[in-house]
């Protein structure tokens, strides 16, 4: 089997082990690029954007050295304390959604049956639209008066929420559409559950594991590191996915309950030329994104620690 | 010399450049030393002996097709005229790309010779030293001199001893009105000194629940500090404690909340203006077009849709806003500037002098967007057309009009009190509270 996998410290290993000799360097070679654009990219870029957070720099004259200020006076700030709330309320609620729809969905459409790939290819298809048609679509879906969601909603007699015009529920609109895009995951999930060895469900069947057993002690555990690597991808590429959608959507609306730390980020810098601002609401951002993959690889720990005892 | 100064250009976007990339995905610019830009002075100074224009002058505009393509007649006009300049015109549709790529070329050193820029937004690179100063250009010019304009905008463009772009427009806020909803719900056209009781009497006779049309409300507009100020001013309140040089909001006098309180009234107590459910549903300059909304408030940019749009499915016209005391209105300009960093100053004076003179405001005053803030133009038949709606423009140039302040801020103040206010107007939380916490929220602003 290849994929990530936790040695018995705990730690990820890449099983390759069946690989051929030689296949590391051809491995490396391959990677080369993607590790020059990922430093040059992201790494360098965040260096700088580390480094501007420390000043008052407005493009249009030198950065002047505020140490700490940025990141006092952001934490000090009523509305960068809303905009981190709700960045934590997404990431809170779209991460688990989406790893659980994307496995939920995998686990029940993984199998053969008539039309399966069918049902797989509507699970992907919501993931190819781009982010941009994705919001213009949801600004129809979620129109109070007209969209359709209120319209079946009414004609079931039932209360219509105002979606984005309600502060209560803005923000679940865009956890409701970041739930719909798990496309990546689903494949991911596929992959991983296909990976599982058939014999071992056979022998469990054979002790006489019924359906919940077979799931809790060999499904779950062995698709515990595919679930880890989803939730890791989703947690680094969720906060990002709010910018085009919030931005398109709502700029932050209503009273500031759908501005999140990218669009915060932006418009301090660009609207208001405040980049070490910016630069400070980014790192924070970052870090919130690291204790969140902190809190994944401390549960996926957990989780196989558990399987062990 | 060249070297250093394209090496320092290159600095400069290089720092910008990577902090846009730290903006949209999470990183930020290098602390790296970016030279100080050139002095503005300098820039009148070699203006002072450049030679006759001549050469490429770039300009910087931004609007819709329509408005583009008077732009483009402009510059065809001003080459025509000039023939030893050719123009160069960049064209950026959208207003917040506009503003963005305004921000990038004055960060890289190498704007447009020629800018057109909203007032609130030139003192943040006025302060910077990144405008050249017009005052000079205008008191040596054959063709434009500053009484050709009118003191309300020309004064605007003035800051800190110093006249930074010359005013290419003058509108204001006025109210659009129905004349058919009028008509329906028989209330009487609004007159030129109406008051706000008037105002709201109007407003609640003719919301109601029509067969065809649905909910019909009588009056509507985006809520913004913009739309409420006027109404502050007229009932003797002030947003600002000083106009020239504000350190904090004024927000919370007895006179501006009260007169917000009335305001809020509307949606709130009598539901004559739409609930935020039904803007988001549909918001208020459409509910207009489609002749859902007795009155709309807004400036002479929605002029062209609504001749394009509305046609004749129903008469519109426009009237002075209602009066809490003294009548007033708010100012929106944009002026035509010139950066300090332009590279061909010369043609870029001559440039401006032709854009925002009787040429180029007649040409945009035809497309009908703008109030001319030339009074040669304002006071003739290319604006006041009898045969154009609105029939009643005059109301443009016969309001007392007031901007908003001058502080190099004031973006980020506006958005951090229309947010505030958004609030009070669907009832989320009291008028009180929100100029309280708009307050708040702007003192570290005006710092």
């Amino acid at each position: 089997m290849s994929g990530p996998g936790l040695d018995r410290g705990g730690g990820y290993r890449f099983q390759v082990d069946y690989l051929p000799v030689g296949t590391f360097r051809q491995f490396r070679i391959l990677l080369f690029p993607f590790v020059v654009a990922t430093v040059l990219l992201v790494g360098l870029p965040a260096a700088l954007a580390l480094g501007l957070s420390f000043t008052d720099y407005d493009a249009l004259a030198a950065p002047s050295w505020v140490g700490l200020s940025n990141y006092t006076h952001l934490l000090e700030d009523r509305i960068f304390n809303i905009v981190l709330g709700n960045s934590v309320y997404f990431l809170a609620l779209s991460v688990p959604l989406r790893v659980l729809g994307a496995f939920a969905l995998a686990l029940w459409l993984g199998g053969e049956r008539r039309g399966a790939g069918g049902y797989r290819a509507i699970v992907y298809l919501p993931t190819v639209i781009p982010d941009a048609a994705t919001a213009l679509m949801w600004l129809w879906i979620v129109n109070p008066l007209y969209g359709p969601i209120n319209l079946i909603l009414k004609s079931l007699g039932l209360p219509q929420p105002g979606w984005l015009a309600d502060h209560d529920s803005a923000r679940l609109v865009f956890v409701m559409m970041a739930c719909l895009q798990i496309g990546e995951g689903f494949v991911v999930a596929l992959s991983g559950l296909k990976g599982i060895p058939r014999s071992y469900y056979q022998a469990a069947q054979a002790d006489g594991a019924g359906a919940l057993a077979l799931f809790r002690h060999v499904t779950l555990p062995l698709a515990l590191p595919w679930i880890a690597l989803v939730a890791v991808r989703d947690t680094i590429f969720a906060l990002p996915w709010t910018f085009a959608v919030s931005s398109i959507m709502t700029g932050g609306d209503p009273f500031y309950t759908t501005l999140f730390l990218p669009l915060y980020a932006r418009i301090q810098s660009v609207d208001y030329l405040k980049f070490g601002l910016g630069a400070a609401a980014t790192t924070l951002m970052i870090i919130l994104a690291a204790v969140a993959l902190g809190l994944i690889g401390l549960a996926a720990r957990r989780g196989w620690y558990a399987d062990e005892t | 010399m060249q070297r250093s100064s394209a090496f320092r250009s290159g600095a400069r976007f290089s720092v910008f450049a990577a902090a846009l990339i730290l903006a949209a995905c999470g990183a930020a610019a290098p602390p790296t030393a970016a030279p100080a830009p050139r002095p503005a002075a300098t820039a009148i100074a070699a203006a002072t002996v450049a030679p006759a224009a001549s050469g490429i002058v770039s300009w910087m505009v931004a609007g819709d097709n329509v408005e583009f393509d008077a732009y483009k007649r402009i510059a065809a006009a001003f080459e025509a005229a000039n023939p030893a300049i050719k123009v160069d015109l960049v064209y950026i549709p959208a207003s917040a790309d506009y503003r963005n790529r305004l921000a990038a070329d004055f960060a890289s050193g190498s704007p447009s010779d020629v800018v057109f820029m909203n007032y609130q937004r030139y003192p943040t690179f006025a302060d910077k030293n990144q405008l050249a100063p017009l005052g000079d250009y205008l008191a040596r010019s054959a063709t434009l001199k500053e009484s050709d304009f009118y003191a309300a905008a020309m004064d605007t463009y003035k800051w800190r001893g110093s006249t930074w772009c010359l005013p290419g427009n003058m509108s204001s806020a006025v109210i659009y009105y129905n004349k058919k909803l009028f008509d329906g719900a028989k209330v009487g056209h609004p007159k030129a000194n109406w008051t706000w009781d008037e105002f709201v009497a109007s407003a609640r006779a003719i919301s109601r629940d029509d067969p065809s049309l649905g909910r019909v409300y009588g009056y509507g507009t985006e809520i913004s500090l913009f739309r409420v100020a006027p109404y502050v001013w007229s009932a003797g309140g002030e947003i600002v404690d000083s106009n020239d040089a504000p350190t904090k909001l004024s927000l919370e006098s007895d006179k501006a909340v009260a007169s917000i309180q009335r305001y809020v009234d509307l949606q709130v107590k009598y539901q004559a203006a739409p609930s935020a459910v039904a803007e988001k549903a549909e918001d208020s300059l459409t509910r207009f077009m489609n002749g859902k909304l007795g009155m709309y408030m807004d400036s002479r940019r929605v002029v062209p849709l609504f001749r394009d749009t509305i046609k004749d499915s129903f008469d519109w016209d426009v009237v002075a806003l209602p009066s809490q005391g003294t009548s007033t209105s708010i100012l929106h300009s944009d002026g035509y500037c010139m950066p300090a960093a332009a590279k061909n100053k010369a043609a870029g004076w001559k440039l401006i002098e032709f854009a925002a003179g009787p040429p180029g405001q007649t040409t945009m005053t035809k497309i009908g967007r703008l109030v001319p803030s030339l009074k040669a133009i304002a006071e003739s038949p290319v604006f006041l057309d009898p045969n154009a709606r609105p029939a009643n423009s005059k109301v443009w140039l016969e309001t007392q009009i007031r901007p908003v302040p001058s502080h190099k801020n004031w973006p980020a103040i506006e958005t951090a009190i229309t947010k505030e206010l958004e609030k009070a107007y669907y009832g989320v939380q009291p008028v009180k509270d929100a100029v309280q916490i708009a307050g708040k929220q702007a003192e570290t602003l005006f710092k």
